[in-house]
């Protein structure tokens, strides 16, 4: 064959498989980042040059956010604590913890134990729990949580939208909740519909003089896909304070937020 | 007896003259032979020796070094003198290693990936560039990259790179001086024909200029050859890039100046080396074509959630260099924490809270991405728009195109990030 057919071939043939790569090229690219950690990390490997941590660790605490972004509280508790079960002790020695995976699941765990209105027990089964007191002790953790990892990251507006959110669940919270809610609406910072919702809940209770900002944050909230029920703000429940002695205060490890 | 011995060498002379005949005119099979109108006078040129005028003081190579690290270069290129980055920084190592199937992972994840990989598999060495490329070249190149590579799809990507940066990034790699090298005498007319002779073109691409493609007239293999068309580059730019004298060497011997060069060693003389030069610097270049980048689409009527948004465009590209900073100890690429001389935007465009939570301005304060650019578009809209006009030769002022150096994304993804946003961006 002369050396030109050849090289017609050669280039026809790289053409054909070119174009069909690129038909057959699925949409999403997942192969770097964070998918490529997770995908290359499984127990057999002799090497770790990409992964650190086992396998089921990093699941849990995806499994738990995509809970979280469903509004699953109980099934991110779990699956939170299941990575990482020592923040079910309320010890703040984890406050020492600069493991970024593990500060996703205090975020995690401190947001659907506010948005839960303490609701579940802070431990691996995630119990229902109808105890008021116990039910704002555990706000009461989410809110210490979420103050320090404000304090860890400014300016990050995801976190002081959950912090306002645990606010929001204390008469003393309250006005600082609105503070910060406000901040970052008005520079069109809102993580979620939450912060709106949550807002809506701290505008009513002002009563009538805040019925127009009502309106607005209910319609930023149903905008970015809430649904009414949560868009009313109706679930966020302003939870009394826990009336505990200072010794069982230390006994369940955990401060009042100022 | 004299006359018949004079007889006897007229004749063994005609006999010598027409063997030569014959085998000068036979072609092998697959190759082209030199053009034997000049063989005489090829075989009296000796090739020009080329040597550095003067060598660069070590400190300031050392300076220009810590900047090749501070821009990260060897995150697309491999660099003399410069330690690769790991695999999981190293775009087109991580991309070459997949593809091949040595990356470490499951098959069944390995072919996942394989499937999805499009850009950055190849990108140029950079190496022995002293002697072949010019300093004003490079340093303007540098601040403004353009499409030198036609068939990769991925460009030098527009970096933050002032002049005295582009400066010092070429003291390293052009640690050595060429000075002023003279145009060695060439037929221009003549290199015309023997570049399209050669099979140059079936590489090369020559916008504006006179060059076709032919069979190369050497045996490479496939995969050789597919790499080297791939990074070929276009010779409209020769005459700035080149050193003039440096091209004819280059021109007959790539490996000599660059061994690890993919661009072949074909046969030819120094007189067609000279005169192919002298085509490339001084032919006519038609002007190119005005592109215009095309015009934004109207948003849809109909509804756009968040998960069609991430599946079609964030997820697709974006959050390559824009992840979450925290899963299994990632730095959430250069676009959240930082990278490639940028400082870190604090953006991430892997979940819908973290979009919505902004990212850091020019001064470092939290900002929405949704805001208004200085065009008018949502700052992510007019980013994406903006890499269809820098592809199209233009800038868009205190707008930088993203994907930064890759192709733009099409006006459908566009439109759909654009329809999502006026939309109220629901989840």
């Amino acid at each position: 064959m002369h050396i030109f057919e050849k090289w017609t071939m050669t280039i026809a043939a790289g053409v054909i498989l070119s174009v069909a790569t690129g038909a057959l090229a699925p949409a999403i690219a997942d192969a770097c980042g964070n998918s490529m950690r997770y995908e290359t990390n499984y127990p057999h490997r002799a090497k770790q040059p990409v992964a650190q941590k086992a396998p089921q660790q990093v699941g849990s605490v995806i499994r738990a956010e995509q809970a979280w972004n469903k509004g699953n509280w109980q099934l991110t508790i779990q699956e939170a604590l299941r990575a990482h079960p020592t923040l079910s002790k309320r010890s703040h020695a984890y406050m020492a913890n600069k493991d970024a995976e593990f500060v996703r699941a205090a975020w995690l765990t401190a947001s659907a134990i506010t948005r839960a209105n303490g609701a579940f027990v802070l431990d691996g089964q995630a119990a229902p729990e109808k105890d008021d007191t116990k039910r704002r002790l555990q706000v009461d953790w989410a809110t210490e949580t979420l103050t320090w990892l404000v304090e860890r990251n400014p300016e990050d507006p995801l976190f002081k939208m959950l912090l306002a959110e645990s606010l929001a669940r204390t008469s003393t919270g309250s006005g600082k909740a609105i503070e910060l809610l406000e901040e970052i609406g008005e520079q069109d910072l809102m993580p979620d519909g939450y912060g709106w919702a949550t807002l809506v809940a701290l505008y009513k209770r002002a009563g009538n003089e805040k019925k127009d900002a009502v309106k607005t944050a209910g319609e930023r909230c149903t905008t970015v896909g809430l649904d009414e029920k949560v868009c009313s703000g109706d679930f966020v429940e302003l939870l009394p304070e826990a009336k505990l002695s200072a010794k069982a205060r230390k006994k369940a490890k955990t401060r009042v937020a100022k | 007896m004299p006359h018949r011995k004079h007889l006897l060498r007229l004749a063994a002379a005609t006999c010598l003259s027409l063997l030569c005949l014959v085998l000068a005119c036979e072609k092998k099979p697959g190759q082209d032979a030199p053009d034997n109108s000049t063989s005489t006078k090829a075989d009296a040129l000796e090739p020009v020796e080329i040597k550095p005028t003067e060598v660069l003081p070590a400190a300031r190579v050392e300076a220009g070094k810590q900047h090749i690290l501070e821009f990260e270069c060897n995150r697309c290129h491999v660099i003399d003198g410069v330690a690769d980055v790991p695999t999981e920084k190293s775009c087109v190592t991580c991309h070459q290693q997949i593809l091949a199937g040595t990356f470490e992972a499951k098959p069944e994840v390995l072919q996942k990936w394989q499937k999805n990989i499009i850009h950055l598999t190849a990108t140029p060495e950079l190496s022995a560039m002293a002697p072949r490329f010019k300093r004003s070249w490079l340093v303007d190149f540098l601040q403004n990259p353009h499409d030198l590579r036609p068939r990769v799809d991925a460009q030098m990507p527009r970096m933050k790179i002032s002049e005295e940066d582009a400066n010092k990034l070429a003291d390293y790699l052009l640690p050595e001086v060429y000075a002023a090298q003279q145009m060695l005498p060439g037929d221009a007319k003549r290199g015309e024909e023997r570049i399209n002779a050669l099979g140059c073109g079936s590489c090369h691409a020559m916008s504006g200029g006179n060059l076709q493609a032919s069979a190369i007239p050497v045996k490479l293999k496939p995969e050789e050859l597919a790499l080297g068309m791939k990074l070929a580059p276009d010779l409209r730019h020769t005459r700035r890039r080149f050193h003039p004298a440096t091209l004819v060497t280059w021109l007959r011997d790539p490996a000599s100046i660059k061994p690890s060069t993919k661009m072949p060693k074909i046969p030819m003389s120094e007189q067609d080396a000279r005169d192919i030069a002298a085509f490339l610097i001084t032919s006519n270049l038609s002007s190119l074509p005005e592109v215009k980048p095309p015009e934004r689409l109207p948003v849809l009527e109909r509804r756009v959630r968040y998960g069609e948004v991430s599946e079609k465009v964030f997820k697709k590209v974006c959050w390559h260099c824009h992840s979450e900073a925290d899963y299994v100890g990632g730095d959430g690429g250069p676009g959240n924490t930082g990278g490639f001389g940028f400082e870190g935007r604090g953006l991430s465009l892997a979940e819908y809270t973290a979009i919505a939570s902004g990212m850091r301005d020019d001064q470092g304060k939290r900002t929405s991405v949704f805001k208004d650019a200085p065009n008018g578009m949502p700052w992510l809209v007019a980013v994406m728009y903006a890499r269809h006009v820098e592809v199209a030769g233009g800038k868009v002022e205190g707008v930088r195109g993203m994907p930064l150096g890759l192709p733009p994304m099409t006006l459908e993804e566009i439109q759909l990030v654009e329809t999502w946003i006026s939309q109220g961006r629901p989840r």
